[in-house]
């Protein structure tokens, strides 16, 4: 059977990285940012596994559980916080977050 | 199968301790308040918290008199760093409770989750400091941010607290993935997550088709640390960050946080710089120390927002500690280290002995260490400062609440004038102490360039650290003033931050005596 | 040599030997042990300090009265135990320990273990009081008490009294650590105590946005002062350890080997920055070229400073001192603060910013004198500063109408004299001047204080006039302090000035012959305006008639607690003549005789000495005899600039336009005599007071305030806000800088590995 080369794991998972951070520096709403940078970790994710599969270790996978964990958490505080803002000012908008500057 | 004796969990015992602390804070909300909002029945909950960091502290104390070594399979070390770490974050957790009893009780949001998600926030940093793997060091990371990204919102007053806290949580979790990202580089390029592993592929390897992966990954963890840090360009959300979070929890991110992110920069980047060619970790964090000492000290410059500059000044401070990193990656001389400006280094012995590595590690740990004291102090005068009425707008932290202080609160005003003394690194503090080691590794290890930024930028913080001073000994106070509440808590906790503040300034003999044996006894 | 074997009491041995024999004996035996004085050096310091603490932390609870009490009595402490010092340093007997071999003589000292260290690089803490460092803390201690007594009644009615003690008593505390440091980084502590506690008194009345700029004006001149004196410490440590790796054998005296261990035991034992350090380091470092040592020719061939010449970094080390001295004792350039400075308290002026802290400087040097002889271009260039800051600063006083500024400006002029003292190597001719000064230039202050305090806080000496009658304690002690430092014949001040006169007219710079020449003119102008400046501010507060727009018709003399010291330093003034005659014979019983204060100083200096000889940069003129020449002249030029000043302000000028007494016969005589003095005017007065005036502007206001201060502060303050308006508050252009950032460490690594 023909393997997928690891390259072209690491190349979506560089893909996907590039593309959350994109999104990262562009999308206004709140929410849509912050899937953005689960998406960022999710590209992380891969590369472990890709390189874990490559060499048949254990250790990549691990990580990968490890770190879904950790972004189930930061969701749920993530999207605690997303709320209070909203309760605040009635709106996600990025843009519109900036009382406190210079 | 493994087997672990007791010695495995005697580094992780204090963080242990933290977190059975935090979950008894947790459970006592949900059992032992009986009348809902009652603040007067939850005194008790930052007696504590205090116990436990205390008794965390103690532990730790014990821990920093144990040979290094590592532990838990190679997952976690005992060492000088880890052990002294955890003493000062549980020294800065102990006094950010007694800051948050008073501040809570005076807005009425005294609960047992603040003070619990301190404690874990506190436990992430103890873990963070000893993590020697990726993984761990990770999870330990996002431990201590997530606690204090819910600690920034916790305060539902106004738009500040709330916006604050998204910002940490999108920047922080975006520098997060950097760093995670960079670990799964670094990991397909050496087939382990182990410090000590990963250091030994990247030394017996020569720099293959691999290289590029390993590059790559360093400086994407890298980022992820200077972020932690607030290295310029890293920093711009740690001004409003700490702005908008309640006093005591920025003391605790100022200080701990930073303490901790520091010891794990180090420790990540002395096992893998082999891995990279000799200038390119110099290069690096001496372009993040001096951007960072310059910027952070010149940002501070106008801001008439105490808190605010604060905040900049904390930036400036990373700067100088990364000044004392930079110099542990000082090239030897002859190599192409030389000739790049402010940049360059010329040791004063040739190679750089490993006598002088220990100086430097010394400079940064008592670094971090007066910092911590500091930093508690001047946010706690701030803290006491405050009033919840005018916390919706933006004038709360202005100077001018400082005028006429030392007529009012002759205390508070002589605590917060020993801390800008210490920040501004003015003897007879423990910021001059601080700044002079740090500074003199920074010479012997070739930085002179380096080290004169430092030097001026210094002084030319001692600017706006002393229009503090000025204020609060030399102006009156406005007419009509209202007198701060006073509560005994803040009252302890000041006077321990600035007992520490002038005594490691005066008599700073012990703690770097035992530093220096320390170190020397875990480089060897 | 007396010998004193047989001295037991005063009266015994007087009985049967003169009095001068009785005199000397009896300093030089102290009826106590001086074995252990070292050890109790720390009270001195301690006592103020404990005041200051009192004060500041009780004073408000405890009353006036008893804070009075605390802080004086603690100064008056300090004094005794000085006294004690100053008494042990006497007896050949007393000896300081000296980890650079042999013991130092005629000092006490102990050394309290490691304060802290870096690396190799190791600071003790310790304390060493010798013959300079126990006169300046009679001085201190002594004036400090003075002042202190003095401030009882001119602070009573200010509201914050127990504040202003406190600040005193810390000042008092850290002017005597400075004194005692044995490094230069506690004296660096005292240095920047002194200097906190004067600008936190410089500000003691902050509610005037005048005087908060006064405050810090003077904190940043001595920045860039502190910064001189850092960057100095730093390239002596430098120096000293390139010195330390490329030293030979013979670069130390006596069998080569165990000397040159000796040092380095003592440099790891003590720390490069002690004296005693850089007094080993100058006596292993000689000037002639020799193969076989390493000299101050020689190239450094390790470390940072590699390929500069010891002499040329002795002498950018020198200079760099210079500037923290500068800033420090207010010489040009940044003497600028000194006049604003006097925004402040009366006695504070009196204490801080006349007779102590402005004269560190130049007991900065004195300490050093042993490496300032081994650089003749730094000499030259002390002396030049100083005569520049001599003349400027007295021409500036002439156009000054506040009684305090003209003091001001005058300390500065008088600092200028120590300075070229130093330059040209007359140690002990500055440090006379120091100690005369502290007399008369404290009295004049605390006179002007005096009459403030009469007047309704009166400070324009135009709108004073006739207090010789309402005044006369404060009239008689200022006519006295006004002649010494007129440099009139029997007082204190003509033989301080007129020793550091004399010493630049016999001395020759090697390399630079004929500057000391010249900064021999600028003194003998200098000292003719001074006399004329003084003389001015004289005859118009104390005499003539009241001016028309006084703010209180009839003044008041002050309590007894402001006259007693005005009286006591008034007499010191013309007591401490003593000091300047030559009666004495010098060590090797040959040459001219010295006086009394050369003889005192000279185990402090003769390592100098010795360096001068040796290295023969400096070379000295003696004459047989005492100078009555010099004398004659220096008198001749006071009289004469003086008397000027007393026949224009006394008869010709008038405060109210009229003519009156000798002036009424001259009217009488001829009208138009009128316009010879018109004329007089316009062509001498008013171009002296315009240059005076062009100065004051050009040089002070537009060059130092405006570019140097401002200006820097402008600059950065600017890149400060433009940086701010980066933090726009939007997270995403965060991320997006961060974002940034990370790309460029990207490209650069990337560069590295591709």
């Amino acid at each position: 059977m023909q393997l997928v080369p690891t390259q072209h794991y690491l190349i979506l998972a560089a893909v996907l990285f590039c593309l959350g951070m994109l999104g990262v520096l562009v999308r206004r709403n709140a929410l849509v940012v912050f899937m953005c940078v689960e998406l960022m970790l999710n590209a992380a994710n891969l590369t472990f596994l890709a390189f874990a599969r490559e060499r048949g270790d254990v250790t990549g996978h691990l990580s990968a559980f490890f770190i879904i964990a950790v972004a189930a958490a930061e969701a749920a505080v993530g999207l605690a916080i997303v709320i209070a803002v909203f309760r605040s000012r009635g709106t996600v908008n990025i843009d519109e977050l900036h009382t406190m500057k210079h | 199968m493994p087997s672990f004796s007791i010695q495995d969990f005697m580094p992780i015992f204090p963080a242990a301790i933290l977190a059975v602390g935090a979950m008894a804070l947790l459970l006592s909300e949900a059992f032992l308040v009986s009348v809902p909002h009652a603040s007067a029945s939850r005194g008790y909950q930052a007696v504590i918290g205090v116990i436990t960091a205390a008794f965390a502290g103690t532990v730790a104390f014990h821990n920093a008199f144990e040979d290094p070594r590592v532990v838990l399979q190679g997952f976690a070390v005992l060492d000088p760093f880890s052990s002294f770490v955890t003493v000062v974050v549980a020294v800065t957790v102990g006094l950010a409770v007694l800051l948050s009893a008073g501040f809570l009780k005076h807005r009425n949001a005294e609960r047992g989750e603040f003070y619990a998600l301190m404690l874990f926030a506190a436990a992430g940093m103890s873990l963070l400091a000893l993590s020697a793997e990726f993984i761990t060091l990770f999870v330990n990371l996002e431990v201590l941010s997530v606690a204090t990204y819910a600690l920034t919102a916790y305060l539902r007053r106004g738009t500040r607290p709330a916006e604050a806290g998204f910002k940490y949580f999108i920047l922080g979790a975006f520098s997060g993935a950097l760093l995670l990202y960079g670990a799964a580089l670094l990991y397909g390029a050496t087939g382990t997550t182990k410090l000590a592993g990963m250091a030994e592929v990247l030394r017996a390897a020569s720099s293959g088709d691999k290289a590029w992966l390993v590059y790559c990954g360093m400086v994407l963890v890298a980022t992820g640390f200077a972020f932690k840090v607030a290295a310029v360009p890293f920093h711009m959300w740690t001004p409003d960050v700490y702005e908008g979070a309640p006093t005591p929890v920025t003391a605790l991110m100022s200080a701990g946080v930073k303490a901790a992110a520091f010891v794990a920069l180090i420790r990540v980047f002395v096992a893998l710089a082999p891995g990279l060619g000799p200038q390119v970790p110099f290069v690096l964090f001496g372009g993040l120390a001096l951007l960072t000492m310059v910027a952070g000290n010149l940002m501070a410059l106008p801001q008439r927002n105490v808190k605010r500059m604060l905040a900049y000044s904390s930036v400036a401070h990373a700067g100088y500690v990364l000044l004392g990193v930079t110099a542990l990656f000082a090239p030897a001389a002859g190599t192409e280290g030389h000739g790049m400006g402010v940049l360059s280094a010329s040791p004063l012995l040739g190679q750089v002995p490993a006598s002088a590595h220990a100086d430097i590690y010394k400079a940064i740990l008592f670094y971090l260490l007066g910092y911590a004291v500091t930093t508690i102090g001047s946010f706690g005068v701030l803290a006491a400062l405050e009033r919840r009425e005018d916390e919706t707008r933006g004038t709360t932290w202005d100077l001018d609440r400082f005028a006429g202080l030392a007529h009012s609160k002759p205390g508070w005003a002589i605590a917060m004038a020993a801390c800008m003394l210490s920040l501004g690194g003015i003897p007879p503090t423990v910021g001059f102490m601080g700044k002079l080691l740090v500074f003199r590794a920074a010479v012997d290890a070739g930085l002179l360039g380096l080290a004169i930024v430092g030097v001026l930028t210094s002084a030319a913080a001692a600017y706006y650290y002393l229009r503090v001073v000025v204020y609060m000994f030399m102006r009156n106070a406005a007419e009509g003033a209202a007198v701060p509440e006073r509560h005994w808590q803040t009252d302890v906790a000041l006077a321990v931050a600035t007992a520490g503040v002038i005594l490691l300034g005066i008599l700073p003999g012990p703690v770097t005596a035992w530093l220096t044996q320390a170190t020397m006894l875990a480089l060897r | 040599m007396i010998d004193c074997s047989d001295f037991q009491s005063f009266g015994q041995y007087f009985s049967t030997h003169g009095f001068t024999d009785t005199v000397t004996c009896f300093v030089q035996n102290p009826p106590f042990n001086t074995a252990n004085i070292g050890n109790s050096l720390w009270m001195i310091i301690a006592l103020p300090i404990l005041g200051a603490f009192f004060c500041g932390v009780f004073g408000k609870f405890m009353g006036r009265s008893n804070t009075h009490l605390i802080a004086s009595a603690s100064v008056f402490g300090s004094f005794l135990l000085s006294v004690m010092v100053f008494w042990a340093v006497n007896p050949s007997s007393t000896v300081a320990p000296n980890p650079f071999g042999s013991t130092l003589r005629y000092a006490v000292g102990a050394d309290y273990g490691t304060w802290f260290q870096a690396g190799d690089f190791r600071v003790n803490f310790g304390l060493l009081a010798d013959h300079l460092s126990a006169s300046m803390l009679m001085v201190i201690t002594g004036v400090g008490f003075l002042i202190h007594l003095y401030s009882t009644s001119y602070m009573s009615h200010d509201k914050a009294y127990w504040r202003y003690f406190a600040y005193l008593n810390l000042f008092v505390a850290m002017m005597l650590t400075l004194v005692l440091a044995d490094s230069l980084v506690l004296l660096f502590v005292g240095w920047e105590g002194v200097g906190m506690c004067s600008y936190l008194l410089i500000g003691f009345w902050y509610d005037d946005p005048a005087k908060a700029f006064a405050g810090r004006k003077a904190f940043i001149t001595n920045r860039i002062g502190d910064f001189g004196f850092l960057v100095a410490c730093f390239l002596l440590v430098l120096t000293m350890g390139a010195f330390t790796l490329q030293a030979k054998n013979n670069n130390f005296p006596g069998d080569g080997t165990g000397s040159s261990q000796v040092f380095k035991a003592g440099l790891s034992a003590k720390g490069p920055l002690s004296f005693a350090a850089i007094d080993a380091f100058t006596r292993a470092l000689p000037s002639k070229a020799d193969s076989n040592q390493v000299t101050l020719s020689t190239v450094i061939d390790n470390g940072p400073l590699k390929g500069f010449a010891y002499g040329a970094m002795v002498t950018v080390i020198l200079l760099c001192f210079l500037l923290g001295a500068a800033g420090k004792s207010a010489q040009f350039p940044l003497y600028v603060w000194l006049p604003d400075a006097m925004a402040g308290p009366t006695p504070v002026s009196a204490l801080i910013h006349a007779a102590t802290m402005v004269t560190a400087g130049i007991y900065l040097f004195c300490r050093l004198s042993y490496l300032v002889v081994l650089s003749p271009t730094a000499m030259a260039v002390i002396a030049v500063t100083g005569g520049i800051t001599a003349l400027l600063a007295a021409l500036i006083a002439f156009a000054q109408d506040d009684i305090k500024k003209i003091l001001a400006y005058s300390t500065v002029s008088q600092l200028g004299f120590m300075f070229m003292a130093i330059g040209a190597g007359a140690f002990w001719a500055a440090f006379l001047h120091v100690v005369t000064h502290a007399f008369f230039k404290a009295c004049l202050f605390l006179g002007a204080g005096s009459v403030m305090h009469g007047n309704a806080e009166e400070t324009n000496i135009k709108k004073l006039g006739g207090l010789s009658k309402e005044m006369p304690v404060t009239w008689a002690t200022f006519l006295i302090s006004t002649l010494a430092i007129t440099g009139m014949v029997p007082l204190s001040g003509f033989f301080s000035k007129d020793a550091i006169l004399h010493a630049l007219h016999t001395t020759t710079l090697e390399g630079y012959e004929h500057i000391l020449h010249w900064v021999w003119y600028v003194g003998l102008a200098t000292a003719a305006c001074t006399a004329f400046y003084m003389m001015r501010l004289y005859v118009l507060t104390f005499h003539g008639t009241r001016a028309p727009d006084a703010k209180v018709p009839h003044a008041h003399e002050s309590d007894w607690q402001m006259t007693l010291p005005l009286v006591v330093l008034a007499m010191l003034a013309i007591a401490a003549v003593a000091h300047g005659i030559p009666v004495m014979e010098n060590a090797n019983r040959e040459g001219p005789l010295q006086t009394v204060m050369e003889n005192y100083l000279h185990p402090v200096f003769q390592n100098a000495m010795r360096s001068i000889e040796a290295t023969g940069f400096v070379t000295v003129e003696h004459e047989e005899g005492l100078p009555w020449g010099a004398w004659g002249m220096a008198w001749a030029i006071a009289l004469a600039g003086g008397g000027l000043s007393i026949v224009l302000y006394r008869f010709v000028f008038k405060r109210d336009g009229q003519w009156s007494g000798p002036a009424e016969f001259i009217r009488s005589l001829a009208q138009h005599k009128f316009y010879v003095d018109e004329l007089y005017e316009l062509l001498v007065i008013r171009p002296v007071k315009f240059v005076s005036f062009i100065f004051f502007k050009i040089v002070d206001s537009l060059l130092i305030d405006t570019v140097a201060v401002r200006g820097t502060a402008w600059v950065t303050a600017q890149t400060g806000a433009a940086l701010r308006y980066l933090q726009s508050g939007d997270a995403q252009s965060y991320a997006a800088i961060m974002t940034l950032g990370l790309m460029c460490a990207l490209f650069y690594a990337l560069f590295k590995v591709l």
